[in-house]
């Protein structure tokens, strides 16, 4: 016992290096540990508040370029808006009642990274405005990524820059489904995965999400095909799409707040319940 | 230098390079490099043979809040654990025999001798470096097509740390005149 004690004494300095660096180790690797400390991350209020304080600091500077961007944006809303009301008017009492499914919740960023291979952002909205987790993100330019944590004033933001994040996406022109995922280096650039190869593709089609899960509506702009090749014995094509958002410069974005995605989840996941 | 102000001056090294870093890398946003500049707080922290746990201590608390802030659980905490346990070995080698157990000595410019200074900062941020990216990709394919952003990273952090420490010496310098 003695001798023990003597032995865990004398390599104390030892011990504790591989005691703090396994811990470490297991808070990056272990899925168990992550969910019991989820809270620590930028939607912390306290981060959340110093990152907003640095953004408010370099943003004073560009702060009338932003503003010209906003004014630019209200009219080409304003604009779409008023053509859509001209096509309900032209189509008279065909239109349907139906109920509003999307709100779009606007958000500053606060916090914003592309230098890893898992990228998240933070914005200066939570909770309090309506924000929950699985909401989808975008800016007028096209997708950003879906909503990971959020605490009373912040949420932490899944980039689509982060390995492990899927999204739902189509070809514009066709219409053929397929799924969006990053490589993990080139930040203009992600991979358009599952395209069966009978298609033909062409360089410049535009690629939209998909609309067939809740998070983002149909047709938001992901980019543009930039790079299609088909080995002789590969199943699907590989696809590179260049980013229409440009995800290092993002100051403005918009949360997609989608009323019935419960309903949608819950119906599929009985559908799916019954005949499985 | 009283023990208490000793303290203070830390505390206060700690605030500013974790300023300096959020700064940095707020202000240059460019594709895939990360400047993690905040390791001059370890490097040049006081140095004892005796007071090794506490310093590994201090290393995982300031690497989780690092951590964060960058949502990247682990991999700071890691990192700084490691670069402080190495770094005794790494002042045992290039600091004068003779300095004995309890002596606290500070690694700086004017202490050590510039090569000294030069190659210990060298070694310990290209370390920290290389940590945070290999965990971070985990892979050898994403590892060497960022290689060259690695070393863009490396030298631009070295720079920093290092003009910090010219820069905080002139200001101990004018203090203690």
């Amino acid at each position: 016992m003695k001798k023990l004690l003597r032995f865990l004494y004398d390599y104390r300095d030892l011990l504790i290096f591989l005691l703090l660096e396994s811990v470490s180790l297991s808070l990056l690797f272990n899925h168990h540990v992550q969910k019991e400390v989820k809270k620590l991350n930028s939607s912390h209020a306290l981060i959340g508040n110093i990152y907003e304080l640095m953004t408010d600091l370099r943003m004073h500077a560009k702060w009338k370029a932003s503003y010209q961007q906003i004014l630019v944006e209200n009219a080409s809303l304003r604009e779409y808006i008023l053509q859509q009301q001209e096509m309900i008017e032209k189509q008279g009492s065909m239109e349907q009642p139906t109920t509003r499914q999307f709100d779009v919740i606007p958000a500053q960023v606060i916090n914003n990274s592309i230098i890893c291979t898992k990228n998240y952002l933070t914005i200066n909205k939570g909770t309090n405005s309506g924000i929950a987790p699985g909401m989808g993100v975008i800016t007028k330019d096209g997708v950003v990524g879906r909503v990971k944590a959020v605490s009373e004033h912040f949420a932490t933001i899944i980039s689509l820059l982060h390995t492990d994040i899927h999204i739902s996406a189509k070809l514009a022109s066709s219409g053929v489904m397929g799924t969006v995922r990053w490589l993990g280096h080139n930040p203009r650039q992600v991979n358009l995965l599952y395209i069966p190869r009978h298609l033909t593709i062409e360089v410049g089609d535009r690629v939209v999400t998909s609309g067939y899960n809740a998070t983002f509506y149909d047709g938001v702009t992901i980019g543009k095909v930039s790079h299609v090749k088909l080995d002789k014995a590969a199943m699907f094509y590989e696809i590179l799409v260049d980013l229409s958002t440009d995800l290092s410069a993002l100051q403005h974005v918009y949360v997609v707040k989608n009323h019935l995605s419960r309903e949608q989840d819950s119906l599929e996941q009985i559908t799916k319940a019954y005949y499985e | 230098m009283s023990k208490r102000n000793t303290w203070l001056i830390q505390v206060a090294n700690l605030v500013g390079y974790l300023t300096l870093q959020l700064v940095i890398n707020q202000a240059i946003v460019s594709f895939h490099q990360a400047y993690f500049v905040y390791i001059g707080f370890f490097l040049f922290l006081p140095w004892t043979r005796s007071n090794m746990i506490w310093q590994l201590l201090l290393g995982f608390g300031v690497g989780l809040l690092v951590d964060v802030f960058y949502d990247s659980l682990g991999i700071h905490t890691f990192a700084a654990v490691l670069i402080l346990y190495l770094r005794n070995f790494l002042l045992y080698l290039l600091l004068p025999p003779g300095s004995s157990h309890l002596v606290t000595i500070r690694p700086t410019l004017r202490n050590m001798g510039v090569q000294k200074f030069a190659l210990y900062v060298l070694f310990l941020t290209t370390l920290y470096h290389l940590v945070v990216f290999t965990l971070d990709t985990y892979s050898f394919h994403f590892f060497f097509a960022n290689l060259p952003q690695l070393l863009l990273s490396i030298i631009v952090s070295y720079l920093f740390i290092f003009l910090s420490r010219i820069f905080m010496g002139a200001i101990g310098s004018t203090r203690s005149k």
